[in-house]
């Protein structure tokens, strides 16, 4: 199969996985008791507000009519206005994903910085305190829940040292400088379990090439070991590395509720979470679509980034 | 540990007040804390939500009035809390204070036995699109509250006898009722009825909701001290100084930022840290430290944590809800069922295991110690088994019964209140079903009554607000004569709700109301059972922000401002 072939192919998947995500999420949705109109009414117990709203909202009308209106539009690509908010879904998720983007990005890219050097050291320096060190810290990292580790860093760094602030979000068009103020310490707390993850993956692979035969080959053709571990353990080891954290970005991407909830910052994990406990419909399966793309998509760039790593990979 | 250096106990205060020359709720001289008033500046608060659109006519709970009391005005206000308990100080327990003070109205009459108000005017308010207040504005705001398509929170409570308006001239607004309604004062009051000009949003559409319309500003335009300029739900809203306010000089801030932190301990933190200038609710576990030994609804002052603290009680007080409708599945539509789980609750044990010190048992729906509608001495049931398990016997249950309890566990601390009451009613044979659901099910049950006892709460300034609502019977679809939420029918109690509507001297409404909580608690038609201290904080970089006489904490920026 071509490249070509095997990207078209691949697209292909994309269009009927979308669809039945987003029957599943339209299903959910109003398979939960109660309605937007509760969430709209509140405490006002006024049947006569509640009628007239139904109405407007097109609730009345059967399920699959509401879906088929709602798919109708978002082929056109119009995912619709948001009941609570009047807004529409495209420019509240155009607002949000960028916010969670920015953190994932921030959150990958110190948890590659930390987590690549520290799982190759290791494995390099296997049974040794550098080993020790990079498994404690991995183990911590897995087992401390985000929201204790984002309110002890909070404490700490925010409240203590006084270093940086403790929560919210500045815009980086506002203020560069004090949105990265602002992005420092929720990047760390959700760059730490990333750390945990890819300190341990590195490693294992990394252990896993070390003990293969073509190393030893090497060693006895008298290559330096900084030459094997660079120029051939490390572009074999990396691969499950580079899957394992693209999958993490992508579902980084989906947001990161519990991060978002601590720091208060205003990502479409949050915009999602609202979308549910108010039964916001269309915001909840606008923002589970583009997520649901943006992770397929990310799949996708993995599958040719893999391809270009490694040409061997057949693409079947 | 106290770490207060300066502590205002309420005495002082209101000799401060006293000895400053000015009442509660004069604006005109920045009288408390402050030197010289500062312009300019930017204050940062840190709040829980934002309401879900910046519409001042949907919303009527806390998190609508922190929004709407920089931006938007009523012909009225309710009396502050810290007015109310001067004038208490005063002229004694029994002195008979006004429950609302004027704001866009200089005064009013009521004639005709309470069937006709009269308000007039202040003259020259401006709203924030330049236009001149007129009577006009109030009529549209009436009829637009009044208009079930607008979806007001208040519509019942300033509509429900609502039969006619005039506009004899520019300055006077006349409202006409169907039957004399003692309410309808605080209906009026901005928390309930905030005045827009007229035709600000078209008809048929909610600001911020009807995709028809697309406003060209964050908010409609109102006459308050600040203009909200940005509004983001999860995120922020942004409120920029009014240079036409109606109180010359004021306000002194150029900005206020409302920023959503919706965790209590960082928000917390955040104001320690210096990150904020305000919070509202502060994490618990901090607050009960601070006030310990301390005075509620007083200003303290924190030297070491350069912060200040407003001790209050909460407004609202935790109860559950009895389904009492005869056609429903519920065992509460019998009397004695319903009595018998009030034996067997243990409000001190309850409060104190879910608050610590800042827990208060509650029996009825108003803390006697913030509200003119609580009352010292209306007498609750205390904690019996044996009576709960005889009760119970009799009412065919000797066994015991299985019950389903409905709660929202992301309020408050329902889940951890719910398994503390599933274990108190145990013994008596209750066999409590917890059932956790979203808040939108909840309404949705309530509504519908398919529910057998769930938990929320009672609220709101005036007993007919609440009380009359929930607990009158409602003779129109879809209620046909029963309550609409408990599904009641209890003519006694309609007969008493109906003389609180009616009666418009305010001690006579009181000592009606009384029969009303007494009968409610004797019948147990809900059970109140907790209230919570709760707290605003804020930094010494806000200067002259005095919580104390203002309605709602957030109407104090009007009067602040910020030291560099």
């Amino acid at each position: 199969m071509s490249f070509r072939q095997f990207l078209i192919k691949r697209v292909l998947y994309v269009l009927p996985t979308l669809f039945l995500v987003t029957v599943a999420v339209f299903s959910i949705l109003h398979m939960v008791p109660g309605d937007p109109v509760d969430a709209l009414l509140s405490e006002m117990q006024d049947e006569e507000m509640r009628i007239i709203l139904i109405k407007q909202l097109g609730l009345d009308q059967p399920i699959y009519v509401q879906y088929f209106r709602w798919m109708t539009k978002v082929v056109q690509g119009d995912l619709g206005q948001s009941i609570l908010h009047n807004r529409s879904v495209s420019l509240i998720i155009k607002d949000a994903l960028p916010r969670t983007a920015y953190l994932a990005v921030a959150a990958m890219a110190l948890a590659l910085i930390i987590a690549l050097p520290l799982g190759i050291i290791a494995a390099v320096k296997r049974k040794k305190w550098q080993d020790y060190f990079a498994q404690v810290t991995a183990m911590i990292g897995l087992s401390v829940p985000a929201f204790w580790e984002g309110l002890l860093v909070m404490l700490f760094f925010g409240l203590i040292l006084g270093w940086f602030p403790v929560g919210g979000y500045t815009d980086p068009s506002e203020d560069f400088f004090d949105f990265l103020h602002h992005l420092f310490l929720p990047a760390v707390v959700l760059g730490f379990e990333l750390v945990a993850v890819l300190t341990r993956m590195t490693r294992s692979t990394m252990l896993d090439e070390l003990n293969k035969d073509y190393v030893q080959t090497h060693r006895a053709q008298g290559l330096p070991e900084r030459q094997i571990i660079t120029r051939y353990v490390l572009k074999n080891a990396l691969m499950p590395t580079l899957t394992i954290g693209s999958i993490r970005m992508a579902a980084l991407l989906g947001g990161t509720v519990v991060i978002e909830s601590v720091f208060s910052w205003p990502g479409i994990g949050r915009t999602i979470l609202e979308g549910i406990t108010s039964q916001d419909f269309p915001v909840v399966q606008g923002g589970v679509l583009v997520v649901s793309f943006a992770f397929i998509f990310i799949n996708l760039l993995v599958d040719i980034i893999h391809k270009w790593i490694d040409p061997r990979i057949k693409l079947e | 540990m106290s770490k207060e250096s300066t502590k205002y106990n309420r005495r002082q205060f209101l000799e401060f007040l006293g000895a400053a020359g000015s009442t509660a709720f004069v604006l005109n001289t920045p009288s408390v804390f402050g030197d010289t008033p500062k312009y300019g500046g930017t204050a940062t608060c840190g709040m829980s939500f934002l309401m879900q659109t910046p519409d001042p006519h949907r919303y009527i709970g806390p998190w609508g009035r922190q929004c709407m009391s920089p931006c938007w005005e009523g012909l009225a206000t309710p009396t502050p809390l810290g007015e109310r308990l001067r004038l208490l100080e005063e002229h004694g327990p029994d002195a008979a204070i006004p429950e609302v003070q004027p704001m866009l109205a200089n005064n009013w009459e009521i004639e005709n036995d309470g069937r006709r108000y009269v308000f007039h005017l202040k003259k020259g308010v401006k709203f924030h699109n330049g236009k001149e207040l007129d009577s006009e504005d109030v009529k549209w705001n009436w009829q637009r509250i009044q208009d079930p398509v607008h979806l007001s929170g208040s519509r019942k409570f300033l509509t429900l006898f609502l039969e006619s308006i005039e506009t004899p001239d520019r300055h006077t607004i006349v409202a006409n009722l169907s039957k004399p309604y003692g309410g309808f004062l605080m209906a009026n009051t901005w928390c309930f009825t905030s005045i827009l000009p007229k035709d600000s949003i078209p008809y048929g559409a909610i600001w911020g909701f009807a995709p028809t319309f697309t406003p060209s500003t964050a908010a409609p335009p109102g006459t308050g001290p600040f203009v909200m300029t940005e509004y983001q739900q999860i995120h922020q809203a942004v409120f920029e100084r009014f240079g036409d306010y109606r109180i010359e000089g004021l306000p002194y801030l150029d900005k206020i930022i409302y920023k959503v932190m919706s965790q209590d301990a960082p928000r917390t933190m955040a104001l320690r840290a210096g990150n904020l200038d305000y919070i509202w609710s502060a994490e618990s576990n901090w607050l009960e430290k601070q006030v310990k030994g301390k005075n509620l609804n007083t200003l303290h002052h924190l030297a070491e944590e350069n912060l200040n603290l407003f001790p209050m009680i909460a407004a609202s007080v935790q109860t559950i809800y009895l389904n009492g409708h005869p056609d429903m599945d519920t065992p509460f539509k019998d009397e004695r069922v319903r009595q018998a789980l009030d034996y067997c609750l243990d409000r001190e044990i309850l409060a104190k295991a879910l608050y610590g010190e800042l827990g208060i048992p509650m029996y009825q729906g108003y803390n006697p110690d913030i509200s003119p509608w609580g009352f010292a001495d209306v007498k609750g049931r205390k904690r019996g088994i044996t009576k709960a398990k005889a009760l119970l016997s009799e009412a065919g249950y000797p066994n015991g019964l299985d019950v389903e309890f409905k709660i929202t566990p992301t309020n408050g601390k329902n889940d951890l209140r719910a398994q503390i009451i599933q274990q108190m009613a145990k013994p008596a044979g209750f066999r409590l079903n917890i059932n956790s659901q979203v808040g939108v099910q909840y309404w949705s049950n309530l509504r519908q009554y398919t529910y057998q006892m769930m938990m929320w709460s009672i609220y709101h300034e005036d007993p007919m607000n609440f009380y009359y609502i929930y607990l009158h019977t409602d003779p129109d679809e879809p209620y046909n004569g029963l309550a609409p939420v408990t599904g009641i029918k209890d003519p006694e109690i309609d007969l008493l709700l109906d003389k609180v509507a009616e009666a418009s001297d305010l001690q006579q409404r009181k000592a009606t109301f009384k029969k009303v909580v007494q009968r409610a608690i004797d019948k147990a038609y809900w059970l109140p059972n907790t209230s919570v201290i709760g707290s605003i904080a804020w930094s010494n970089r806000l200067q002259n922000f005095n919580p104390w006489s203002y309605f709602q904490p957030e109407q104090a920026f009007t009067q602040a401002w910020v030291e560099s």
